[in-house]
């Protein structure tokens, strides 16, 4: 409610009333507030009737002493029965404008109010717009970062095959020695079989984009001997880069697992991975053990970890930790993304990350147990 | 058979190392190499090559900062670095130019024989 003192809101049907013979000739209006006009006009109203039926009684009162005694109180009451019959008119007519002015007052609110809502809604409907286009934008940069990173990963074993074959065409080979050749068979072959598992960590990211990617999981797995034979085929590049790379059972089964032996190799193969490749000193973890009616996998390292902004995203497609990208090292931001894929489609399993920038991260696997 | 010159090649992939270690080799060339930003400032210091080959994507570090390094240091900022890498970014291949870089070169789109061929002729033109 306003305050009683506050001046009149112009624009009030009851205040814009011209016929109020207060507004109209003294410029002043009796009402503090106009919110509730209906009651403010009818007060006015009873102002101006009761004016004017002041001035007529005291016109006809003179009238009846200059006249002294030729008029009749018949003509006296008469005088004011007009009086009164025009006040009933001219209220009844004020008040069909005014209520017209209400009514117009009432459609012209409605309409701002309509407008308000309007302009809100597009208001709305641009922020959505601006943000499904930043929300494209970021894609499209990430992609193209993804890209970049991509062609290099692709390109740096292409050059070496090509390089080394084009020296074979040139004639190279002939002045080498045996080691050399055999070092550069070598090179060509680890060369392609990298390239083959960045081409397979495309496809395969690719393929699980796809509405009807499905993994048939109904291999018996026992899960503890799963993880150690995987520690193992990664104990080789743990030692080149002075890593110390271990397993251990927190308990004592049993670990048998319903799934998919090809892509659950594939999860804790990237895992691993991922642990030697963001870390460069200190240690990996690679635990199992017993939790009520689960087996849980803890893979943990002393690496960079993941800056807190990207632990929500970083199972996303092409995602990898800001501290990843500028670490400048190998990665497709697929790796993690393939592994939640292949987790989401085995019933009642999950995966999940802790991680403290700087410190490592540990990465969680849980899959029920087969129950006996 | 003299060496032509010595040229430091900054990457930290050893088979392409040990690739254009041979090429280079056979060429009549002493290919040097740093796996890193710290190796190799160090190297350029002690060894004083005539060219360095430098790669954009190295283990943990961007050769970008490498090559700012050399190139703000008194003794190195003269030596040519051709940036030879996979990575071919619009915004690094700008950077590495307007940092000093002589040349841009994309290891995929070059065999051997061809970057030698670059060296070859970035040399002479110096000599």
């Amino acid at each position: 409610m306003k305050n009683k003192n506050e001046k009149i809101e112009i624009g009030c049907a009851g205040c814009l009333n011209q016929n109020c013979w207060l507004v109209k000739n003294l410029g002043y209006a009796p009402y503090r507030r106009c919110q509730y006009c209906d009651f403010r006009f009818r007060n006015c109203l009873f102002l101006h009737y009761q004016i004017v039926s002041i001035i007529l009684i005291v016109l006809s009162f003179v009238a009846f002493l200059l006249v002294e005694g030729k008029l009749s109180v018949l003509a006296i009451i008469s005088i004011f029965t007009l009086v009164i019959v025009y006040g009933y008119f001219f209220n009844k007519s004020t008040e069909k404008i005014v209520q017209a002015n209400f009514a117009q007052k009432k459609a012209k609110d409605a309409l701002e109010k309509f407008n308000e809502k309007l302009k809100d809604m597009v208001d709305e409907q641009t922020k959505d717009i601006k943000d499904k286009a930043d929300h494209l934008e970021k894609l499209l940069k990430m992609r193209s970062e993804f890209l970049d990173i991509a062609s290099h990963q692709l390109r740096t074993p292409t050059s070496v095959i090509k390089g080394t074959l084009a020296m074979m065409r040139e004639g190279d080979m002939e002045k080498m020695s045996t080691a050399e050749k055999a070092h550069f068979v070598e090179g060509m072959f680890q060369k392609s079989v990298k390239l083959e598992s960045i081409i397979n960590d495309i496809l395969v990211a690719s393929e699980m984009d796809t509405a009807d990617f499905g993994i048939r999981a109904e291999d018996k797995i026992e899960l503890d001997q799963f993880l150690e034979k995987e520690v193992k085929e990664h104990q080789f590049d743990a030692e080149e880069k002075k890593i110390a790379l271990s397993f251990e059972k927190l308990s004592s089964g049993p670990f048998k697992i319903k799934g998919s032996a090809k892509y659950l190799e594939q999860v804790i193969d990237n895992l691993l991975s991922n642990a030697l490749k963001y870390t460069h000193q200190g240690l990996i973890r690679a635990t199992i053990k017993n939790d009520k009616d689960n087996a849980i996998i803890a893979v943990s390292d002393t690496g960079i970890g993941i800056p807190k902004e990207d632990l929500k995203k970083i199972f996303n497609k092409f995602i990898r930790g800001k501290n990843a990208c500028n670490a400048y090292t190998d990665g497709s931001g697929l790796g993690l993304f393939i592994i939640k894929r292949v987790m989401d489609q085995h019933l009642g399993s999950k995966v999940w990350v802790e991680s403290d920038e700087g410190k490592g991260s540990t990465f969680f696997l849980q899959f029920p147990l087969i129950k006996t | 058979m003299p060496i032509k010159a010595k040229i430091l090649f900054i990457e930290d992939d050893p088979d392409q190392i040990f690739l254009y270690q041979t090429k280079f080799k056979l060429e009549g060339y002493n290919l040097i190499s740093a796996r890193n930003k710290i190796e190799s400032v160090k190297i350029t210091l002690t060894e004083k090559p005539d060219l360095i080959l430098l790669d954009i994507l190295l283990a943990n570090e961007n050769g970008i900062d490498v090559l700012r390094d050399l190139k703000a240091n008194e003794q190195t900022k003269n030596i040519p670095i051709v940036v030879f890498t996979n990575f071919d970014k619009e915004e690094t291949i700008n950077q590495a130019m307007s940092l000093g870089a002589v040349d841009y070169v994309i290891k995929s789109k070059v065999v051997p024989s061809e970057i030698v061929k670059k060296v070859a002729d970035l040399l002479k033109h110096r000599l």
